[in-house]
């Protein structure tokens, strides 16, 4: 027996929800934290070219700090 | 970042299903003397990043996800908006929100990211550092009190995310045979670990818990095989979920690869060695079309079908599993727009490799269920369908089937004409997307991917890659406080199949908070 399943939860709700894009790793994180699909987010895949970025490399180095 | 995802400006590779952190972790097995921290293995890691401990939160900007790339607010950005959420935290000395171990976290309070507990499987590993990492900051925050503020008057944040990826890599790794048992046996009981720190700590009771997954997935063939021809003996197919790009012209590591139903960055460089076409620049040089991949493939292939100079690439390839965006190349610059002649020209060479049985990836050969197109960067996706030269002699689609039609009696894919609709981004979405076959009503051999070569993968528009589990739970509240706030987020049922979770967390903490 499962953990949801041993706790007297006096509310639980339980569904399937259903994509709305790609379903792969970042795409979906993203729209969980955002809300908003791959055409608003930016967000492309797990890898995407960003056409708008392409001289912008500072932006997405992921060691950059601020 | 791993230099073998050293990818020139403008790529932008955010794991890539073969996740980077986890093999600094292998590395770094060999070399677990103390002290550790801060090495510069932790340092290439970009998935997230390490942090030695949780009072001093990391910067979700140390992340490529987090920064400027992400075009839309967060969740944790749109909650330090709500009048009234700062008297509630930040000057009681609490979290406004706060992140453990997510990928997207850009305005959390606080982002806890990666501790380490050394186990056997590299899968329990994620899940014992993330659940680790929370517990760590749970008792620390809430449990040790300080002198300023002691127990109780420091506020439990308003939103608190925890992400668990063992599940994901397991199956990955291991294939769906092992995903029902890791579920029960580990994902669970971190669970109920945390519900079990929650209740000693007095915060259980009084939260709401939302949990939900990224994505389904789906198995994929892992019996085949291929035959030496000089001894006559059988390998496996790669299946192994490793990202072969080193000594990757070496028969060892080619064979078992062109063996399994991945197409490879290196396999995708082999098809365009197909074309050139005859065609000269106006030097009088044969024009070749090639594709920019990692430096790694630059520097083993030398050049003839890929190459590390963006200024004579024509093409650039993103593999994201089941879908693969192709990009071309503007008349000179990236940012400009792609050439249409050279879309055009690329999609007809792989409607013509994807079809034949003799081509030059043969397991791959029938791999690709659709070749979508779109030739200039308004323009909606369709399928490609040939072309033709017009009166001018330019290069012109001929007659391509609109998404509506093609999907139209293929139930398999769920909801394929919104959500292709919905990835179309001007600057960041394939101007040719090779939408793999991924049939899950048949055998796994009809399966294919794109990227690397696992035992199970997600990311097509199948029903089992799409559907995922949403759970609303409030143990000290009832059913009717739920149920008002998701009628409100959504009323009249229009969420039913689709609901907003990130709306609702949103406007219960709205509703708690905006008016103190």
């Amino acid at each position: 027996m499962g953990a949801l399943e041993r706790e007297e939860t006096r509310s639980m709700n339980s569904h399937s929800t259903k994509g709305k894009a790609q379903e792969i790793t970042k795409i979906v994180s993203t729209r969980i934290f955002t809300g908003k699909l791959p055409k608003d987010t930016g967000i492309l895949g797990n890898e995407f070219f960003a056409r708008d970025l392409i001289f912008a490399a500072d932006i997405i180095d992921p060691t950059h700090k601020v | 970042m791993p230099s073998r995802f050293n990818n020139p400006p403008g790529i932008v590779s955010i794991g890539s299903g073969a996740f980077p952190s986890y093999d600094s972790f292998r590395k770094f097995y060999g070399q677990l003397t103390p002290p550790f921290f801060g090495s510069d293995l932790f340092d290439e890691d970009f998935f997230v990043p390490y942090q030695e401990n949780w009072q001093e939160g990391v910067d979700p900007l140390r992340t490529p996800q987090n920064g400027p790339l992400l075009q839309t607010e967060t969740i944790f950005e749109q909650i330090n908006e709500i009048p009234g959420i700062k008297n509630a935290f930040v000057e009681k000395g609490g979290d406004v929100s706060v992140s453990a171990y997510s990928m997207v976290a850009r305005g959390a309070a606080r982002w806890i990211t990666w501790d380490l507990t050394i186990n056997n499987s590299s899968s329990k590993i994620l899940d014992d550092a993330s659940l680790d990492k929370l517990d760590d900051y749970l008792l620390g925050r809430y449990l040790v009190p300080t002198a300023d503020f002691p127990r109780n008057d420091i506020p439990f944040s308003a939103l608190t995310s925890w992400y668990l990826s063992g599940l994901d890599h397991e199956a990955h790794n291991e294939g769906m045979g092992v995903y029902k048992a890791y579920f029960e046996r580990e994902t669970d009981d971190r669970i109920k670990q945390t519900v079990d720190r929650l209740k000693a700590l007095g915060e259980f009771d009084d939260k709401i818990f939302i949990i939900t997954s990224d994505h389904g997935a789906t198995a994929m063939p892992t019996d085949l095989s291929f035959t030496d021809k000089k001894t006559n003996k059988v390998f496996a197919a790669d299946v192994s979920c490793d990202y072969k790009v080193d000594d990757f012209d070496d028969p060892d590591i080619q064979k078992p690869e062109q063996a399994n139903n991945n197409l490879h960055i290196w396999e995708l460089a082999e098809v365009m060695k197909l074309m050139p076409t005859g065609e000269v620049d106006s030097d009088g040089k044969s024009i070749f079309y090639k594709i920019l991949a990692p430096d790694q493939i630059v520097g083993a292939n030398k050049g003839e079908t890929t190459v590390n100079n963006n200024d004579v690439a024509s093409f650039i390839a993103a593999l994201n599993g089941p879908m693969a965006h192709i990009y071309a190349k503007g008349s000179s610059l990236w940012n400009e727009e792609p050439q249409s002649d050279l879309i055009i020209k690329m999609a007809d060479l792989f409607q013509a490799v994807f079809s034949e049985s003799d081509g030059p990836i043969p397991q791959l050969s029938s791999s690709v269920e659709a070749i979508l197109i779109r030739p200039n960067r308004s323009a909606d996706y369709s399928v490609y369908n040939g072309f033709f030269f017009d009166s001018e002699g330019k290069l012109t689609l001929s007659n391509p089937i609109g998404l509506n039609q093609y999907f139209d009696n293929k139930p398999e894919f769920l909801d394929a004409v919104n959500r292709i609709q919905q990835m179309n981004h001007p600057d960041r979405s394939g101007d040719i997307i090779l939408l793999m076959k991924f049939k899950t009503q048949d055998d796994t051999t009809s399966r294919y991917t794109s990227g690397v070569s696992c035992k199970a993968w997600h990311g097509s528009l199948s029903t089992s890659d799409s559907y995922v589990p949403l759970i609303l739970a409030y143990p000290g509240g009832n059913k009717e406080e739920i149920d008002s706030i998701v009628k409100k987020v959504c009323p009249n049922g229009q969420c039913e199949g689709n609901w907003r979770t990130t709306d609702i967390a949103r406007e219960i903490i709205v509703e708690q908070y905006a008016d103190q």
